[in-house]
C-alpha cells in the first residue's frame, strides 16, 4: 500500500525535496522521473510520475531520480539554474516538482529536433507566479537544447 | 467514412453523458446514408437529445446551480454534435468561413511575456533569496524538518452535519488500527485550557462539545505512528449525531430570510443625497449580481509541527501568516503563559490569506496532542480536510439601484450588500467595511449610499482570501458600469472613463482624498501600449467573420485601499562584529512574496555592507514580539521600513567610530573593519525597530474598522482580449496589457511577479475557481478532480506587465507602493472582455436584453448566457 512519495519521504530515507500537495496526482509537487529499460524498443524509457499516487512495489526495476539526484545548491543542474534565474519559484513549493517534469520530458525526447517544453507543466500547478516565468526558463531551456 | 456526400459508416461515442462512455446508436442508425443538410442535422439532434440521458453528477447540484449543471451537459452533447457534422460536413464541401469557426480549436499557441519597469539602480534589487535552495528542493517546508523516531503524527475527525447536537465519538475501530496511539478530544485540553480557537472569544471550538455549530467542524483529532495511518484512521471515526436544533442554513438568501446577521458586521458608507439625486434621475436600472467563494489553494496544505520543550515550554514550527496570533490562540489552549509558546517558521508553501487564521486549529491540535505525550507532533493536513474545514473568500449577493443621464454620467449609487460570513467572524466584520470602502473603485459617485450586512451560515467560516472584499467590490461595481452601458447602448469602457475621478473630485464616498491619483496616466499610456485602437478593430472584424467563435475586449482600472494591519513589524538588526555579518529578524512571514529579499536590501543599503553578508532568520515570535501578521500586501514594506528604523539607530551607534576612524585614517573605513573596532569597544550592535505609518498614532487609538481604513491606494489598470467557443463556453485569453503604479518599487522583479501571480490568481477568482456547495452544505469541490485553479494552459498567451515609471510616492516607505493583492483585482479585464464575446454572439443572433452574469465565468455560465437555440445550428448560411 506503500507510495513511492511515502517512501521517499519517511524517517529512514528522508528525501524531502520531492513535495506532497494534494496527494492525488492533480498538482504534481511530487513529480520524479523513472527510468526503466524496455526489451522491445530495446532502450531505456524515461517518464515523469506523481510520485503520491506510484505505489512502491511497481519501482521494481526501474531507477528513481529526484530533485536531490539532479543537482544541489553546490552544483545546480542546468534546469534548476534556469528556473531559479528566471524567478520561477515564489514560496517555493511546486518548484521541485516543476524542475522534475522539465527533467522527464527533455530525458524522454532528446533526439527530437525541436522540444516544446511548455506542454509538458500541464500537470504542475503554480499557485504564486501565474507560470511565465517558468515558461521563460522552459524557453530558455529549449533553445541551449535545440543547439546542443 | 463516407461514400460521396454521404455518410457510410458511423461511429457515435459520448463520454461523461453517462457512467460509461456511450454510444448513439440510434442517431447512428438514422444518419446511415444521409448527406449533410440543415434537416439531416436538425433530425440527428432531436435524436441524439432523445436517446443520451444525462446521468446526473452529484457533486454539480449546488446552492447556486439547482439543476447540477444538467441543462449545460445536455447543450454540450448537441455542441459537439454539431462541431463533428460540421467537420464531416467540410470534407465534402467547403463551409462558410463563418461556420467554420465551429470547427477550429480556440486559439492557444506558445505562451510568450514582457515585463516593462525600472530599476532603481540605487536599490540593490537582487533576485530573491533563496531561490537556489527552493530550485534544488533544499529549501526546508514545515513537513521537511527533521523528525524524531517518537515523532507522532495527527489528522482530523471533521463533522459531515450542521447545527446538530453531538452525542458521542466512537473511535474504538480507528483505536485498533496498528500504529494508532490516541484520539485526541476536547476532554484533553487541560484543565487550564481553553477549548477556543476563533479570531474573537468563543467563537470557534478546537473540538466540538456537545453541538456542532458548522458543516466541517473539528470533533477530534487521532494520534499515529504514520501521517498515513493517522489519515486512515480519521476515516474510521464514528461521530454519533443527535438531533437538529436549528434550521442550518447555507446561503445568504437563507440568512436573510431567517433574520441570520451577524452582529457587528454591518457598514454603511454614504454621501450626497441618494434620494433626491433618483428623484431627479433621467434614467435608473436596478439589479443584482453575486460572487462565489474561491479556496486559497495553497500548494503547502496546513501544517503544523510541535515540540515539547523542558518546563511546560513548547516550539511550534507552523506554517502562517500571524506567528504572534497563533502563539496567543496555542497558549490559550494549552492554558500556559504566552511566553511559553514559541512559534517559529522558516517559509510558508503560499498563505494567500489561508494562514492568516486559518493554521490555528491544526497548529493546536498538534500542540494538545504534543503536550499530552510530550512527544513532538507533526500535523499536515490532507487536501480532502483541508478544503472542506477550512473555507477562504467570503459570497457576496448585491442588489444595486444607478441613475445616470443619456451620457451615461452616473448621478447616483445604491448598493445594498450581504456577506455570507460562514458560521463565525473571523474577519468578517473588517472585510465587510474593506468591501463597502471599495465599492466606488475609480469611479465619481456624488452621491451615494453603499450598505454592507454580514451574515451568519452554517459553513466552515470564510476567512481572509488575497484581495480581501476587493476583488467582490469590483465585480459588483463593473457589472452595474455594464449595466449602464447595455442601457444605453454604449460601451463600458465609455461609461467608465466619463465617471473617472477626476483632479477637483478625488474625494472617495468615505471622504478620503485620493492623493497621486495616477489613473488618467495609466490609461493614456495602457491604451498606447496595447495598441487598444486597433485591438478593437481587430476584435470586430473577427466577430463579424465568426459565428461560433467571438472576441471580446475589456479595459478597465482599478482602486485597491491598503491596510496597514501589519502595523509595528518589530525588526531586530544584530550586526557581528567578528566578520560583519548581519542577522535579521522581522515580524513578517516569509510566505513567497519575497519579503526577506527586500528587507535584506534595506538593511544593506541601509547599514552601507554587502548584501551577502545579510541572513534573514525564521521568524520567531521570541524574537519578533507583537508581530501582527502578514497579509493586505503591506507588510513587506512595513518590514523594511522598520528594518531601517534598527538598521538607522545601527548607524548612529557606529558613527562616532566611523567619524574617528576616518579622521585617523584620512578615508571612511571599511565596514569590517568599522564593526570590529566597535565589536571591540564593547557596543551594542543589535538593534530593534518598529514601523508606524504616519499619522496612525492617533487613528490606532480609534476602534478597528474605524473609517478611513486604507493607508493609501494603488492604482492600475489593465486590457484583455479574450476569445470563447460559443458551442462551448470554453474560453483563451489571447493577450493581457497590465499598468500598475508601485511609486518607486524597492524590487520591481519581485514586484512583476507579484502583479503576474495575482493576475493570475483573480483570473481563477473571476473565472475559473467553482466552490461546488451542495444544498445540504456539503463541499463538493474539496480536491483538485473538481477544483480548479488556472494551470500553465489557462494564462494570457501574451503577457505584458509593467510598472508605471517615474511615479514617486512621497508618503510611501521607500516611496513604494504596495502591488500584491491590487494587481490581482486587474484581471477583472477577462472577466469584462469574455461578457463582452459573449454579448457579441447575443446581438448577433438577435438577442434582446443584457444579462448580468454571477462570477465565477465558469465553462457553463458562459454557454448559457450564450442561450443557444435550435435555429442556432445550421450548416450553410443563406445569405440576406
Amino acid at each position: 500500500q506503500q507510495t513511492l512519495l511515502h517512501y521517499l519521504r519517511s524517517p529512514d530515507v528522508r528525501l524531502t525535496g520531492t513535495k506532497l500537495g494534494c496527494g492525488e496526482g492533480g498538482c504534481g509537487a511530487c513529480v520524479v522521473t523513472l527510468t526503466h529499460y524496455d526489451p522491445k524498443q530495446k532502450k531505456l524509457v524515461h517518464r515523469a510520475v506523481n510520485s503520491c499516487l506510484f505505489p512502491l512495489c511497481l519501482v521494481d526495476g526501474h531507477a528513481v531520480v529526484t530533485i536531490e539526484g539532479l543537482g544541489n545548491t553546490k552544483n545546480l543542474h542546468p534546469i534548476q539554474k534556469t528556473l531559479a534565474s528566471c524567478h520561477g519559484s515564489q514560496c517555493g513549493f511546486c518548484t521541485p516538482g516543476m524542475v522534475m517534469s522539465l527533467y522527464s520530458y527533455m530525458k524522454a525526447h532528446p533526439e527530437q529536433e525541436k522540444l516544446d517544453l511548455e506542454q509538458c507543466l500541464d500537470g504542475n500547478l503554480c499557485r504564486c507566479t501565474g507560470y511565465r516565468p517558468i515558461i521563460d526558463a522552459a524557453r530558455i531551456l529549449e533553445s541551449s537544447m535545440n543547439q546542443s | 467514412l463516407l461514400e460521396g456526400e454521404k455518410i457510410k459508416e458511423i461511429t457515435l461515442v459520448y463520454g461523461v453523458v453517462s457512467r460509461h462512455p456511450v454510444r448513439a446508436s440510434k442517431t447512428e442508425a438514422f444518419l446511415l446514408g444521409k448527406s449533410f443538410t440543415q434537416d439531416v442535422l436538425l433530425q440527428a439532434l432531436e435524436i441524439l437529445s432523445g436517446e443520451l440521458v444525462i446521468h446526473p453528477e452529484k457533486q454539480y447540484f449546488t446552492t447556486d446551480k439547482l439543476d447540477g449543471k444538467e441543462l449545460f451537459r445536455k447543450e454540450l452533447v448537441r455542441s459537439f454534435f454539431y462541431k463533428f457534422f460540421l467537420k464531416m460536413a467540410s470534407v465534402v464541401s467547403s463551409l462558410s468561413p463563418n461556420l467554420s469557426s465551429a470547427v477550429f480549436d480556440l486559439k492557444r499557441g506558445p505562451s510568450s511575456g514582457k515585463q516593462t519597469f525600472k530599476i532603481p539602480p540605487e536599490r540593490l534589487a537582487i533576485p530573491k533569496i533563496g531561490s537556489d535552495l527552493q530550485a534544488s528542493g533544499e529549501a526546508k517546508f514545515t513537513a521537511d524538518l527533521p523528525i524524531s523516531n517518537n515523532t507522532l503524527f495527527g489528522a482530523f475527525v471533521i463533522s459531515n452535519q450542521a447545527a446538530v447536537k453531538l452525542l458521542s465519538v466512537n473511535a474504538e475501530e480507528a483505536l485498533k488500527i496498528d500504529g494508532v496511539v490516541d484520539f485526541i478530544t476536547a476532554n484533553d485540553i487541560p484543565p487550564n485550557g481553553a477549548n477556543d480557537v476563533g479570531v474573537a472569544p468563543s467563537e470557534e471550538t478546537l473540538f466540538a462539545v456537545d453541538k456542532i455549530d458548522h458543516k466541517g467542524a473539528p470533533v477530534g483529532y487521532i494520534l499515529a505512528k504514520s501521517q498515513t495511518i493517522a489519515n486512515y484512521a480519521a476515516t474510521k471515526v464514528n461521530i454519533i449525531y443527535g438531533a437538529q436544533y436549528e434550521t442550518p442554513i447555507y446561503t445568504i438568501e437563507d440568512a436573510i430570510k431567517n433574520d441570520s446577521i451577524l452582529l457587528g458586521g454591518d457598514t454603511t458608507i454614504e454621501c450626497g443625497d441618494v434620494e433626491e439625486a433618483f428623484k431627479k434621475a433621467e434614467i435608473v436600472v436596478e439589479g443584482q449580481v453575486r460572487t462565489g467563494s474561491q479556496n486559497p489553494f495553497y500548494m503547502e496544505k496546513q501544517s503544523a509541527y510541535a515540540i515539547p520543550q523542558e518546563g511546560n515550554h513548547i516550539v511550534v514550527h507552523v506554517a502562517n501568516q500571524s506567528p504572534d496570533y497563533t502563539r496567543q490562540k496555542i497558549a490559550g489552549v494549552l492554558g500556559i503563559p504566552g511566553h511559553y509558546v514559541t512559534i517559529v517558521n522558516r517559509r510558508a508553501g503560499g498563505g494567500f490569506g489561508g494562514k492568516i487564521t486559518r493554521q490555528v486549529p491544526n497548529a493546536a491540535a498538534a500542540s494538545v496532542a504534543a503536550m499530552k505525550h510530550n512527544v513532538p507532533v507533526l500535523s499536515v493536513m490532507d487536501i480532502k480536510t483541508d478544503m472542506t474545514m477550512l473555507a477562504g473568500r467570503h459570497e457576496v449577493l448585491a442588489k444595486y439601484k444607478v441613475a445616470f443621464n443619456k451620457n451615461g454620467k452616473i448621478s447616483a449609487v445604491s448598493i445594498d450588500s450581504w456577506v455570507n460570513a460562514g458560521f463565525s467572524n473571523d474577519f468578517s466584520a473588517g472585510l465587510g467595511y474593506e468591501y463597502t470602502e471599495s465599492l466606488d473603485n475609480i469611479y465619481y459617485f456624488e452621491n451615494a449610499r453603499f450598505v454592507t450586512v454580514c451574515v451568519k451560515t452554517h459553513l466552515p467560516t470564510r476567512t481572509a482570501t488575497r484581495s480581501f472584499g476587493h476583488s467582490q467590490a469590483l465585480y459588483v461595481t463593473e457589472t452595474i458600469i455594464e449595466s449602464v452601458a447595455a442601457k444605453l447602448g454604449k460601451t463600458p469602457e465609455e461609461i467608465r472613463e466619463i465617471n473617472l475621478y477626476g483632479a477637483r473630485n478625488c474625494v472617495t464616498p468615505f471622504g478620503q482624498f485620493l492623493d497621486n491619483f495616477s489613473i488618467p496616466r495609466i490609461y493614456k499610456e495602457l491604451k498606447a501600449e496595447s495598441k487598444w485602437e486597433d485591438k478593437i478593430k481587430e476584435v470586430l472584424e473577427f466577430n463579424n467573420n465568426n459565428k461560433w467563435k467571438k472576441r471580446g475586449i475589456c479595459l478597465v482600472g482599478a482602486r485597491y485601499g491598503l491596510s496597514p494591519f501589519p502595523s509595528g513589524c518589530p525588526s531586530l538588526v544584530s550586526i557581528h562584529g567578528d566578520d560583519g555579518n548581519v542577522t535579521v529578524f522581522h515580524g513578517g512571514s516569509e510566505i513567497g512574496q519575497g519579503i526577506n529579499t527586500k528587507v535584506a536590501q534595506v538593511v544593506a543599503l541601509t547599514l552601507g555592507c554587502p548584501i551577502e553578508n545579510i541572513r534573514i532568520g525564521d521568524s520567531n515570535t521570541d524574537v519578533s514580539a507583537n508581530a501582527v501578521v502578514t497579509g493586505g500586501s503591506m507588510t513587506s514594506e512595513a518590514a523594511c521600513e522598520a528594518a531601517r528604523v534598527a538598521s538607522i539607530k545601527l548607524v548612529e551607534i557606529m558613527l562616532p567610530v566611523k567619524t574617528e576612524l576616518f579622521q585617523r585614517q584620512g578615508k571612511l573605513p571599511e565596514w569590517k573593519t568599522l564593526v570590529s573596532e566597535c565589536k571591540a569597544r564593547h557596543y551594542n550592535l543589535a538593534a530593534t525597530g518598529t514601523y508606524l505609518p504616519e499619522g496612525r498614532e492617533k487613528t490606532l487609538l480609534r476602534k478597528p474598522w474605524a473609517k478611513h481604513v486604507s493607508e493609501y491606494s494603488g492604482f492600475g489598470a489593465s486590457v484583455s482580449v479574450v476569445e470563447i467557443d460559443v458551442l462551448t463556453g470554453e474560453f483563451s485569453i489571447l493577450g493581457s496589457w497590465v499598468l500598475y503604479d508601485a511609486g518607486i518599487p524597492i524590487n520591481p522583479i519581485i514586484d512583476i511577479g507579484q502583479a503576474e501571480g495575482g493576475f493570475v490568481m483573480g483570473v481563477g477568482t473571476f473565472l475559473r475557481e467553482e466552490v461546488l456547495i451542495a444544498p445540504d452544505g456539503t463541499i463538493n469541490s474539496a480536491d483538485t478532480w473538481e477544483y480548479k485553479p488556472p494551470c500553465s494552459l489557462d494564462i494570457p498567451q501574451y503577457f505584458h506587465v509593467a510598472l508605471l515609471k517615474d511615479c514617486s510616492f512621497p508618503k510611501g516607505v521607500c516611496e513604494n507602493k504596495a502591488i500584491a493583492e491590487p494587481a490581482m483585482i486587474l484581471s477583472y479585464s477577462v472577466a469584462g472582455a469574455v461578457k463582452q464575446a459573449i454579448n457579441a454572439t447575443r446581438k448577433e443572433r438577435g438577442l434582446e436584453g443584457h444579462l448580468v452574469l454571477n462570477a465565477p465565468l465558469t465553462p457553463d455560465v458562459i454557454q448559457g448566457a450564450c442561450a443557444l437555440s435550435k435555429n442556432d445550428y445550421v450548416v450553410f448560411v443563406t445569405e440576406g
